[in-house]
This record gives C-alpha cells, sequence and structure tokens, in this order.
C-alpha cells in the first residue's frame, strides 16, 4: 500500500470530521504547495488584552519532505512554534506520506504581539513559508467565540 | 441507461405542428395559457456555522431577506451549506437582537458554540456520535433534527419563502448546490400558531434532504443508517436505486447501505459513479421536488481521475442525461466575489498527484467561471445540444475576511442578495411563493442573473414573423416585452417564447428579438461613491455605487443535437494551466479547446448601446433586431456590462471579459488598475456602515499605489447574463432538453 493510499483511506474512515474538515476544499479551509495540503489554519477568538494566539492547522498529501521555516500575518507581530517540546523557531519538519497536526493541546503556532483582537467569524491572511515550497497565502479562520 | 430521448420526438411534432398552425392563422396575439408569475430574486448557496461560514442561521436569514437592516431583502432564500458534519451550533443566535421566543438569545452561547456545550455529546447520533465520540454531528442529523426546525419556524414567522438545501461535497467532483424539498414547509404551516416560548416542533421535515445527504454526500462517512450511535433506531436508511447495481457494485457497503468508494487511484472515477447514482436518486425520488446544480464548476480545475476535483463538460452532460429535470444547470458565476482571488479562482489552486493545476480557466471572467463567460465554451456546447442547462450565480457567503459581519466592506464574501442574485420567473398564480413554485422556477430556466444591481428587470422575448398576415413588426414584439417588463413578468403570447422556452418554427420564418431591460437608477449596495477607477482609465466619470449599463450583447449558437456519450465528441477537458491562461494573464483561444467543449457557432450577434435602444420610461430601455429567414435551429441569450468593449485589464475589443487577474490581490504582481481618489475622511476603527469617497486602506497596495482588488474590484465590474430562448426550426436539429 503506498503512503498516498494509506491516507486516504484514514481520511476515509473518520478522521475528517473537524469543522472545516467536515468540508474539504471548502473556502479557507485548503491550500496547495506542489509537495503538500494545508488543511484549515484556525484559531479563537482573542481577548481584549491578549497579546498571543494559538493557530492549529493540519499537513497533509505530503508527497516530498518539506519544512515550514516561516510564519506571516498582519494581524500579529510575529509567530513561533510552541507547546509541547517546542523550540519557538519557526523549524518544522513535515515528513512525506504521513499528516502533521498542529493543534492547541500539542505541537501549535504562537501569534505574538497580536495588533488587535482576533474577531470570531473573520478570516485573516496568513502566509506560510516553505523551505521547498515556497511562499503559498493561506487565511486564518477565527472559528469559536471567545466563549465557546 | 434509459434514453432521455424518450417519447420526445412525439411530443415535439406535436408542438412543432401546433405551433406552426397557431402562427399562420393568429398573429395577433394570443395567450399561451401560461400560469401568472413574477420574477423574484433569490440565492441558493451560503453558509453559516453549521458548516465553514461565520455566523448563525437567523442572522443569515436575516441578512438576507431584511429590507431595512440590509436593503437588498431577496424575494425568496435557500439556507444551504457544506454536506459532511460540522462542530459548532449554527440555531444558536448572536445577540439579543436576534431572538425569537422560539429561539431565543441565551448569555454565553451564540453560533460558534460546540454542539457538545449546548445540545450534548449524547445527542450526537451516528458514527463516532455520542460521549465518546469526536464531538461533531453529521450534517444529516444537523438538517433533520436543528437546521430544520429553525428554517421553518423562522419561514412562518416572517412569511417567507425559504427552505434548506445543501452545498454537497460531491464524490468525484468538489461542489453541488442541491435541494430535495420534499416535506419542507407544508401547507399546514399557513394557519400554524407559532409557539410562545423557546422551543419548536417542526410540522414539516427535512428527512428527504437529510437521507440524501447520508446516502450520497462524499464528506458523510457514517454507516450508522441515520440512527442512534451503536443503536439500530433511527431513520434505518438504504440507499439504493432502482436498476442499479447496489449491493453489487464492489463499493457498495452492506453496513451503511450505501456506496462507500474506495479512496486512492481511480477514487475520481469511482466517485463520479456514486454521483450519478446521486442523481438517479433524485430523478427517481424527488423527481419535481430536487435539483442538483454544480457549484463554481471551475474553481478545482477539470476532473481528475484520481481525486475529487473539477467538472468536465462530459460531466455535466451525463448529470443531465440521467436526471434532466433535477440536474439543469449549474452554478458558473460563482460567489466569493470580494476575495483576493475572485470566486477564489486562481492558478495552482489545485493539486493533482503532487501537481499544481489551475482552476479551469485559471481565473474568473467578469467575476463568471469560464465555461459561462467564453463565448463559444462549455455553456454554448451544452446549449447547442438543445439542452436544458441553464446558467446560475450564487453569493457563497461565508464571511467578510478581515472584517466583521456588519461591515459594508468586504474581502472575502458578499452577502446573499448584495452583489448577486437570481431572478427567477416563478408561476405562483394566486397562491403565495413556495418552495414547489421556486424549484419549478429554476427548473424551467426562466431565469436571468445580475451582479451589482446592473439590471433589475428584464424581458428577453423571440416571436416567430412569417411573411403576410402572419407578420409581426419589431414594435409589436417590442411592445409584449415593454408591457411584461412593466409588470415584472415575462410574456403570454402564442408564437413567442422567452427564456427556457423554445419557438417552433417552420424554416424561412423571421425571428423578431426584443429585450427591455431596467437599469434601476440611484445608488445600489457598494459602499464606495468614487469613481469607477476601471472606467476612469477610458475617462468615464461614473460613481461606483451608481453604475450604468453600457450595452448588451445578443449572442447565438446554432443546435445541433445530443452528443452521443462515448463518441469522440462528448467528453474533453478545458485547457490546462498555462494552455489556457499564459503567465501574462492573456488566453487561448477556442482552437485550443477540445470539440467536445465548444460550440464554435457561438457569437454575439449583435450589440445594443445607448445608440440602439430606447428609452422607455420608468428606467426601462427597449430594442429589437430582426434575424431574417431563419432556416436553422438555434439559441439565443443576452449578457451585458457596465464596461464597454476595450476597458484595459476588463474587456477586449469585443467586449468579451478578461481574466480578473488583473484585479486579484493574489496575483499581487499582475495588479494594473490604479484607485487613486483620496477619501475626504479616514474611516474610523470599528465597524463601517456608511459610503466612503475614496479608495479603501485595505485594497492591496504595490509599491505605494492603491490598485483595484478586492470588493473594489467586483464593485468596478458587473455583468448580467441571461439563460436562452431555444428556436426550434422544422426539418432542423430538434432541442430535446425542452418540451
Amino acid at each position: 500500500m503506498t503512503p498516498a493510499l494509506y491516507r486516504r483511506r484514514l481520511l476515509q474512515t473518520g478522521l475528517s470530521l473537524g469543522v472545516c474538515l467536515a468540508a474539504p476544499s471548502a473556502r479557507a479551509c485548503e491550500f496547495f504547495s506542489t509537495h503538500l495540503r494545508i488543511t484549515h489554519p484556525w484559531a479563537r477568538a482573542s481577548t481584549d488584552n491578549a497579546s498571543t494566539a494559538k493557530v492549529s492547522l493540519r499537513f497533509d498529501e505530503v508527497r516530498q519532505a518539506d519544512r515550514l521555516i516561516g510564519v506571516h500575518t498582519p494581524v500579529a507581530a510575529a509567530a513561533e512554534l510552541a507547546g509541547t517540546g517546542a523550540s519557538r523557531l519557526i523549524n518544522l519538519p513535515i515528513p512525506p506520506g504521513q499528516d502533521t497536526v498542529l493543534s492547541e493541546a500539542g505541537t501549535h503556532i504562537l501569534l505574538t504581539g497580536l495588533k488587535s483582537p482576533l474577531e470570531v467569524g473573520r478570516a485573516y491572511p496568513l502566509q506560510l513559508v516553505f523551505e521547498q515550497g515556497g511562499v503559498i497565502q493561506a487565511t486564518l479562520s477565527i472559528d469559536y467565540a471567545r466563549f465557546a | 441507461m434509459t434514453s432521455p430521448f424518450k417519447q420526445r420526438p412525439i411530443a415535439l411534432a406535436v408542438v412543432a405542428v401546433l405551433g406552426s398552425a397557431t402562427l399562420a392563422t393568429a398573429p395577433t396575439p394570443v395567450s399561451a395559457g401560461k400560469v401568472a408569475g413574477k420574477y423574484v430574486a433569490g440565492d441558493f448557496h451560503n453558509h453559516t456555522t453549521c458548516s465553514d461560514g461565520s455566523i448563525s442561521m437567523q442572522k443569515l436569514v436575516k441578512k438576507a431577506t431584511d429590507t431595512s437592516d440590509t436593503p437588498w431583502g431577496l424575494d425568496w432564500f435557500v439556507q444551504a451549506g457544506h454536506g459532511g458534519s460540522g462542530s459548532r451550533n449554527c440555531t444558536l443566535v448572536e445577540d439579543a437582537s436576534l431572538s425569537t421566543p422560539a429561539y431565543p438569545f441565551v448569555a454565553g452561547q451564540g453560533p460558534t458554540t460546540p454542539w457538545t456545550n449546548s445540545i450534548g455529546a449524547a445527542n450526537l447520533k451516528g458514527l463516532n456520535g455520542g460521549v465518546g465520540g469526536n464531538g461533531s454531528m453529521w450534517r444529516w442529523q444537523s438538517l433533520q433534527e436543528f437546521q430544520y426546525p429553525v428554517m421553518e419556524y423562522l419561514a412562518t414567522l416572517k412569511n417567507l419563502p425559504m427552505y434548506l438545501g445543501l452545498e454537497s461535497v460531491v464524490a468525484g467532483h468538489e461542489h453541488t448546490s442541491m435541494a430535495v424539498i420534499t416535506g419542507q414547509m407544508p401547507a399546514a404551516l399557513d394557519n400554524a400558531v407559532l409557539p410562545g416560548s423557546a422551543g419548536y416542533t417542526a410540522l414539516g421535515n427535512a428527512t428527504g434532504l437529510a437521507q440524501w445527504s447520508y446516502c450520497f454526500d462524499r464528506g458523510d462517512t457514517d454507516t450508522s443508517r441515520g440512527n442512534v450511535t451503536g443503536s439500530n433506531a433511527g431513520n434505518n436508511w438504504h440507499c439504493s436505486v432502482a436498476g442499479s447495481l447496489n449491493a453489487g457494485d464492489p463499493s457498495w457497503s452492506a453496513r451503511a447501505q450505501k456506496l462507500m468508494p474506495a479512496g486512492g487511484a481511480g477514487s475520481g472515477d469511482r466517485g463520479h459513479l456514486k454521483t450519478v447514482e446521486a442523481v438517479k436518486w433524485l430523478a427517481e425520488n424527488h423527481a419535481n421536488a430536487s435539483y442538483y446544480l454544480p457549484a463554481h464548476a471551475e474553481r478545482a480545475g477539470p476532473f481528475n481521475s484520481d481525486g475529487n476535483n473539477g467538472f468536465n463538460v462530459e460531466h455535466l452532460r451525463t448529470f443531465n442525461n440521467v436526471g434532466p429535470k433535477v440536474a439543469f444547470g449549474f452554478e458558473t458565476q460563482p460567489g466569493h466575489g470580494a476575495s483576493a482571488n475572485r470566486g477564489e479562482y486562481h492558478p495552482n489552486r489545485n493539486n493533482f498527484g503532487g501537481v499544481q493545476v489551475d482552476s479551469a480557466g485559471g481565473t474568473t471572467y467578469g467575476g463568471t467561471g469560464v465555461y459561462g463567460a467564453q463565448v463559444g465554451g462549455v455553456w454554448d456546447a451544452l446549449l447547442g445540444e438543445g439542452r436544458n442547462f441553464w446558467f446560475f450565480a450564487n453569493s457563497d457567503w461565508h464571511n467578510r475576511g478581515s472584517f466583521g459581519p456588519d461591515d459594508r466592506r468586504s474581502t472575502q464574501d458578499f452577502y446573499p442578495g448584495e452583489y448577486q442574485r437570481n431572478y427567477t420567473l416563478v408561476r405562483n398564480g394566486a397562491d403565495k411563493l413556495r418552495p414547489q413554485s421556486i424549484v419549478d422556477g429554476l427548473r424551467t430556466g426562466n431565469n436571468f442573473s445580475a451582479s451589482g444591481q446592473l439590471i433589475d428587470r428584464l424581458a428577453f422575448v423571440a416571436c416567430a414573423s412569417y411573411p403576410g398576415p402572419g407578420a409581426r413588426s419589431n414594435a409589436a414584439v417590442e411592445a409584449l416585452a415593454l408591457a411584461a417588463a412593466t409588470h415584472n413578468t415575462d410574456i403570454d403570447v402564442a408564437g413567442c417564447a422567452t427564456m427556457g422556452e423554445k419557438l417552433v418554427l417552420r424554416p424561412g420564418a423571421d425571428v423578431v428579438v426584443a429585450i427591455v431591460v431596467r437599469d434601476p437608477s440611484g445608488a445600489n449596495y457598494s459602499p464606495y461613491t468614487f469613481d469607477n477607477p476601471s472606467l476612469k482609465q477610458v475617462g468615464i466619470s461614473q460613481p461606483l455605487n451608481k453604475p450604468v449599463l453600457d450595452h448588451i450583447d445578443l449572442v447565438r449558437g446554432l443546435v445541433t443535437g445530443y452528443k452521443t456519450p462515448g463518441a469522440a465528441d462528448y467528453a474533453g477537458e478545458w485547457p490546462r494551466n498555462l494552455n489556457w491562461l499564459r503567465a501574462d494573464g492573456s488566453t487561448a483561444t477556442l482552437a485550443a479547446v477540445p470539440a467536445a467543449a465548444k460550440n464554435t457557432s457561438a457569437a454575439v450577434l449583435k450589440t445594443f448601446n445607448a445608440a440602439g435602444w430606447t428609452a422607455a420610461g420608468n428606467d426601462l430601455l427597449k430594442m429589437s433586431v430582426r434575424i431574417p429567414a431563419v432556416t436553422a435551429s438555434q439559441y439565443l441569450r443576452l449578457r451585458g456590462s457596465n464596461l464597454p468593449a476595450s476597458v484595459p485589464f476588463e474587456t477586449d475589443a469585443g467586449g468579451n471579459p478578461l481574466a480578473d487577474i488583473y484585479t486579484n490581490a493574489g496575483s499581487a504582481s499582475l495588479l494594473r488598475i490604479p484607485c487613486t481618489a483620496v477619501p475626504s475622511s479616514v474611516i474610523p476603527p470599528g465597524t463601517f456602515t456608511g459610503t466612503t469617497d475614496g479608495c479603501p486602506a485595505h485594497l492591496a497596495v504595490v509599491a505605494g499605489q492603491k490598485y483595484v482588488s478586492f470588493d473594489v474590484a467586483a464593485w468596478a465590474d458587473l455583468w448580467f447574463y441571461s439563460n436562452p430562448v431555444f428556436v426550434q426550426v422544422s426539418g432542423s436539429a430538434v432541442v430535446a432538453g425542452v418540451r
């Protein structure tokens, strides 16, 4: 079985049940480089005095090894890797043939120096820079209100 | 496969004889016996937080139908989000202003509150439901138990024609706008007494829609048959189709009682076959109460045998063959009109096995996909067969990008009715508008779509004129069209036809075409009062919120009959990537398009502009043309724009829309139209609800210069498209798709 087949079967068998994954290739859900798919970058609305926000997303359909080396958005001054074992510098290996999931509970992207509160229901530009795949213009969806 | 042509030749022959006889003896207007109707504006593709939208059901209904707060106030509305599943409860309102007795605002909750925090995990059904599940609700449950009741309640409370549909995630393809209205909005609601306190029990149901979602949506990988998690209690649906393989199909899941094609190589082909079954199921079970209309048909590129991407012309043909009353058109003018990439169509958008593939056509063209926008392209190929295949436009509302939901600016979407509208002739007679009359109206194809309120009325009439007593003057036909447009209805005259209809002629008759449009004076819903920067390039000063119709093109193509499945000219993909849209934004010609996907007989027959039309009062413009001695079956359709021919980076010398790549912020290096108006006052922070006389700050900036992009690009570049009037000449090709 090829990795591609395996990944598709995984998707079929019920791993694809998030808000956006339930709607593959819907607006602001899927973005492609030649090497991989970026699915559904999202965050929660931030409180008025928050200076950081956690970004979750998934890299899948990874056909060639790549590395996330930069994250830029006009709503934050900077971004770093955070969570278990993360070393702040955006330098995330993305191995081929498997999914790399960034989540609030595990490793995620931490936006720092928020310039204004992230408001629920909006979608902000999010630029992801890959070592191999180049610069991909994605969007960051704010999917949950502060109280959710 | 059942022939789609069964019995039609006889019926057509009868029509032909009757039509000819009537025309020969009755040159004066005689009623064709139509039920009275009127054109009403609506939208059938948009999203809430139950899928990937950003607002509640209630807020979306208010935004789409309100006539004061949001003045665009659509006449009818279909809420249709994605199939699959979702984690958020879109029936919880944002604030007290959206409270209703049955669905009051609950402090601390709103439309982004997860199902698990509102109804509780234990109430989630199906595979992965319950307290041990993943917290997502299958769309079938959401439609059946939560979204339908709130829709029924709102439709009754507001006395508006509304129903639930779905933007299905399609097996083998991308997305389709569809609905099953069976069970929805029963007549009993006319006398219903709504509750005065929280809680509502629906009188009708969306079970047909929910079942289809379970059975055929690609995002629905539930195997529960619509039942309670780990139980046989529930819907116990099965998804078989009469005359199909069903359990004999290798993709059939006995547990799920539905087709669950495997992924991997060939998944696109297998998925497509499942989707053909989905259309058959609709035709079999809900023949007059459903539709299946591929959404943003070009966005996901061409068809991909190994994935779930676009639709080629052969797929549209096949859907129409197996369900001619169900698969009767497509949304070739997508929503997302204010996006960084208009319609979210752009080069390299898709990935086919590691190879990046453009949306078909690369971008939109004046906001319309290449299938519909290219004269002689895919739509003309389908019409050239004499198919009933209609053009639709929708908002695809999700959110306003960087702005809040009540802001007038947008870097993403427009609300339903704010920018694009379908105007559909609905024959409700003396009855009020109901879902069935709307679906019937969509099916007839008597529909036109307009963006930016460019026009809001259209009468498009073709009448036969024979030498002698059967002659009709241009003035007589103009008078028919003027009367129809004045009353916002269509014509009801034997020997004449309008959109979605066919005129049956003897060879040699003249066809007199009359057009009356209303180009409404005053401001549209754009918040921008500065001059249109696109028109400014050619010396025209025209406020962006006060567009003026520049011209109308009458497009004609010949009808040559249905293509045969399997024949060389049945299937063929639109030229991919640089084979169509080149790096400099120019395009190839139809020479690059395979025979299956084009109709080279289609061309602009005549262009009307201020020199060729006559003001008829009340903002109405009338015009006509006589097509002499017609001998071949054909169709006539219209398009119009606020932009003349040869507007740099907008239209070519023939008046055709250019690729929107020059106004897509996503292709910043190709932005070409400066936006230079300086606002007299800076828009303050917060929600913007007014108008502004200068180029807004959110436009794309290159080297210090603002460029036309996002919502300004959409408001600058307006189009309308009519559906066709067919002309069937005795002895020439039969227009088989239209009765």
